[in-house]
């Protein structure tokens, strides 16, 4: 088989309806090597052979970002094609690979692996000259793919968040019409759900979108572009109420962490309280985006469950005069003091909340010795008025200082 | 899909309360009921002191706190972001007149229901303005249409007197007070003082 005849046959297997799999098979058993293409977060989308891989793989391949000439990729120069090693424990895999690059965005990557297994890793063949020819052919053809993906996916997507939308402003009378709708996409709108909702910086919430995990609960995740947020909605079937909190955190946690390693600035989660019909979902919605104010409001960051903010919301909506009044009595003594004396009796009295009150725990946290945290607890006492053994007493406190908190309204 | 808000200018306002009056004409309201009422603002910064009016209705919020906790789902939001509400669900419990932090919503004591600006939509379908904007005889009111991304950056989403805005994100925009413009203030008007916070 000559190289024309390779891209020919791959160009015919697009108009039999072949998808990406075939396209990474057919370079996958041309080259003898397992190829991954990835999407332009490097989230997998094909694995072919990789049967005799002696590395773990998961969802992600990340590779460094490098911009190419898409003249170089379109003659089908191998020069642009560049190398990788993938590190981990015990392990690593060299890689070819090279960015699926057309005006100037890369809509994703395909990455040739050396390692078939751990013998060859240590020492792998390098790449032939037919084999680099291959795999830029394979690249035209991969590219015209994902660029007709991504286009479709856009177009279907603005009728899934207008849909999802009106789902969450109570534009929909019956359930019956929510889930004929629903079916249309696959998914399973029945069941408990919950809401999150996502602010992040604006121009990188498509990347934020494109990163959400591809399960929660066995189910994938449903989202929506609305109002300059990202709007999650996880399916919480058969997940015991007191699961829910673990499950929603192990699938938060790293999520985040992509977020933060793709740097889309400070992150803000509000989530709603579980609901157990399509119909109330609006409820779930709008507590998530009460809770994410609150939670920039609290510092309850990133992530702020609707369920905890209890009487902080009723706080927040009484007028603004009166909340800086009581927090002036109560801590307004202390604040003196730290400003006469140079002292920090305030951050004191903040830590030794955010210890849960524990002595231990927070003269660790704030470096000083036991007996000198007693001491400064004991001033604040005095200053106040306020025995901060005492539930009741504390509450005040623990207000005033959440009112400190109450930003400049934006 | 674009967003229908209103606009108001405190700079123009006379504080006539045309507006307030036209709407409560045209929704045959009792008297005393209103959908839309204007009051007065005594403004005092470090330095100076402000009086305008303000004339406020349902502010179709993004966030709306009604909507969030009608027990009868009698609340929708459009997807011109107007919020309404559909009086056949509302039993009069009147949940959402204390969940407003406007006071939008209020008890027709006709109807024994809740009832609320609904931004003359059926007007706006027509391309006619609500009776509220058509009134006013100096166009302090306005409505306009832009999408999420179009923010006029000469305009303000809260002013003094306006309550807290950050739970419900009310879409009202205003054009930001300027010191010792406004026109006509009338000193024997009702008004509400607020100071520099
Ligand atoms: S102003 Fe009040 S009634 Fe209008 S949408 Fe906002 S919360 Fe609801
Ligand atoms: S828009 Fe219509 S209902 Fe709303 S205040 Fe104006 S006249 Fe009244
Ligand atoms: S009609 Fe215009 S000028 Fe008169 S009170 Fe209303 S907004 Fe102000």
């Amino acid at each position: 088989m000559n190289d024309k005849d390779f891209f020919t046959r791959l160009i015919y297997g697009l108009i039999e309806g072949k998808d990406l799999p075939y396209l990474a098979m057919k370079l996958a058993q041309s080259i003898e090597r397992p190829v991954i293409i990835t999407d332009n977060i490097h989230r997998i989308l094909v694995f072919q052979n990789p049967s005799d891989l002696s590395h773990e793989i998961n969802e992600f391949f990340p590779v460094p970002y490098f911009r190419i000439n898409e003249e170089q990729l379109m003659q089908g120069d191998p020069t642009v094609l560049s190398q990788g090693q993938l590190e981990s424990d015990n392990n690593s895999i060299t890689y070819s690979y090279l960015p699926l690059q057309t005006a100037g965005k890369c809509l994703g990557y395909c990455i040739v692996l050396d390692a078939c297994n751990s013998s060859i890793s240590s020492d792998p063949t390098p790449l032939s000259e037919k084999d680099k020819t291959l795999i830029m052919q394979a690249a035209i053809a991969l590219l015209l793919v994902l660029k007709n993906k991504r286009e479709y996916s856009l177009g279907q997507e603005q009728f899934r968040d207008e849909f999802i939308r009106d789902v969450l402003y109570n534009n929909y009378d019956s359930k019956s019409n929510i889930y004929e709708k629903a079916d249309l996409w696959h998914w399973n709108l029945q069941g408990p759900m919950v809401i999150l909702v996502l602010e992040c910086k604006l121009e990188k919430i498509r990347t934020a979108r494109d990163l959400i995990p591809n399960s929660f609960n066995n189910q994938p995740p449903i989202s929506a572009y609305i109002n300059n947020q990202l709007t999650i909605i996880l399916n919480m079937k058969n997940l015991k109420k007191r699961k829910q909190r673990t499950a929603l955190n192990k699938f938060l946690s790293p999520y985040i962490s992509q977020l933060e390693h793709y740097e889309t600035g400070e992150i803000e989660i509000g989530v709603g309280s579980t609901v157990s019909a399509v119909t109330d979902l609006h409820l779930s919605y709008q507590e998530a985006k009460v809770a994410l104010e609150l939670g920039k409001v609290f510092n309850h960051r990133p992530i702020c469950f609707f369920e905890e903010m209890g009487f902080l919301k009723f706080i927040f909506t009484q007028p603004a005069m009166e909340l800086q009044d009581f927090s002036q009595r109560v801590l307004g003594p202390i604040i003196e003091n730290d400003l006469e004396t140079g002292g920090n009796l305030l951050d004191t009295l903040r830590s030794h909340i955010e210890c849960k009150c524990q002595i231990g725990e927070c003269a660790k946290a704030l470096y000083v010795h036991e007996n000198t945290l007693r001491n400064r607890i004991k001033k604040i006492e005095q200053l106040t008025g306020f025995d901060l053994r005492r539930v009741d007493h504390m509450v005040n406190v623990y207000i005033a200082l959440q009112v400190l908190h109450l930003g400049i309204e934006t | 899909m674009k967003s229908i808000f209103f606009e108001f200018n405190p700079n123009r306002c006379l504080g006539c309360r045309a507006c307030q009056i036209a709407c409560t004409v045209n929704h045959d309201l009792h008297s005393g009921i209103y959908l839309r009422k204007v009051t007065q603002v005594q403004y005092k910064s470090k330095d100076q002191i402000a009086n305008y009016y303000l004339s406020l209705s349902c502010n179709h919020c993004a966030n709306p706190e009604c909507f969030r906790l009608c027990p009868e789902r009698a609340y929708r939001k459009r997807r011109d972001g107007i919020v309404i509400q559909d009086d056949k669900k509302c039993k009069g419990c009147g949940v959402c007149t204390r969940a407003c932090p406007f006071e939008a919503p209020v008890v027709n004591p006709k109807t024994g229901k809740t009832i609320k600006c609904d931004l003359c939509f059926d007007k706006l379908e027509e391309g006619d303005n609500p009776f509220c904007v058509a009134s006013c005889p100096v166009e302090a009111l306005t409505v306009y249409k832009r999408t999420t991304y179009e923010e006029n950056p000469d305009l303000v989403k809260t002013l003094p007197g306006f309550p807290r805005i950050q739970i419900t994100r009310p879409s009202i925009r205003y054009y930001p007070v300027k010191m010792g413009v406004q026109i006509g203030i009338n000193l024997d008007y009702p008004k509400e003082v607020k100071e520099d916070e």
